[in-house]
């Protein structure tokens, strides 16, 4: 018989291995809505020069934490291209700002797959950060991805409310998916 | 006379690439950088054809624009589409309520946008 420790433990590593399952399927499925197909790589030490980096906090009654993405330049030059058809500045502020909104639409994309967990949360403004975290990441949990002439990943800082399990359930509304447009 | 649309969103991105495609189509397009601008905007602006709105914004959501301003919307009959990452029944239930015309998910394609803008500012 188990003890109560090592169910909590095996509780909390099924709990974190659904989230890294959703976590790498988000990230692909949103370069891969930018054009640019990834694969995933190694999770090796990070450098943190010549990236950009953006994170966004969010948080629910069973769910708490912060949702990042890391991108070498031709990341983010690429997808904004590909969204905008122009060329940016690394350095500018509109970088930034898609950065951000790669990071925004990261944490919708987990969201709207959370849902067939029942599981929902509030999200903050995304941020860009100038100094790449690497103590956040250390603890968190974190995808890396090689991809057309750079790399990205994606990492997930998270606490689960105590006792909670994701159990996927049947949802009965519809829901709708990234690139959907509904008129009422 | 072009028609003109006003777009509500805190991405400069968003705003630009949702600009690039309705100026290619003709639109004459106002921006706003949160919802209390975009809900200024709104009241000054009044011969706007159509809203495009985010939902997640600081200082006014896209919802509690809606909420707000629900009875001049409606009475000016200005349709309002909702942009956003999220697809949550919940939030859609809510936007329909208070008179949203569409729920649009990020990333949002651009063909299917415009088609939507053209079939909404058709009467206005």
């Amino acid at each position: 018989m188990s003890s109560p420790t090592a169910s909590a433990n095996a509780l909390r590593g099924e709990n974190f291995a659904i989230l890294d399952e959703l976590l790498r399927d988000c990230c692909i499925e949103l370069m891969g809505d930018y054009g640019l197909p990834a694969q995933q790589a190694d999770v090796g030490p990070e450098t943190a020069t010549g990236v950009a980096v953006a994170a966004v906090d969010f948080s629910g009654r069973d769910v708490r934490g912060t949702i990042g993405l890391r991108m070498t330049s031709s990341v983010v030059l690429q997808t904004y291209r590909a969204a905008l058809g122009r060329a940016i500045e690394l350095d500018s502020p509109e970088a930034k700002d898609w950065s951000c909104e790669l990071a925004n639409q990261l944490i919708g994309r987990l969201k709207n797959k959370l849902r067939s967990y029942e599981v929902s949360f509030n999200v903050n403004a995304p941020r860009w950060l100038q100094i790449f975290p690497v103590a956040e990441l250390e603890r968190a949990l974190r995808r890396r991805f090689i991809c057309d002439g750079g790399n990205f990943s994606g990492y997930l800082d998270v606490l689960i409310a105590p006792g909670f399990v994701f159990v996927p359930r049947a949802s009965d509304a519809p829901l709708a998916q990234e690139g959907d447009l509904v008129l009422f | 006379m072009p028609k003109k649309v006003l777009i509500i969103d805190d991405s400069s991105s968003v705003r630009r690439q949702l600009s690039t495609a309705l100026g290619k189509a003709g639109f004459v397009v106002l921006e706003a950088a949160d919802g209390m601008e975009g809900a200024e905007q709104i009241r000054a602006e009044t011969d706007l054809a159509l809203v495009i709105c985010d939902v997640n914004m600081p200082r006014m959501s896209g919802l509690d624009l809606l909420e707000r301003l629900q009875p001049e919307l409606a009475q000016r009959q200005l349709p309002v589409v909702m942009l956003t990452t999220e697809g949550q029944p919940e939030a859609m239930t809510r936007a329909k309520k208070w008179g949203a015309k569409g729920w649009i998910v990020k990333p949002f394609k651009e063909q299917l946008l415009l088609g939507a803008v053209q079939k909404l500012t058709q009467s206005a």
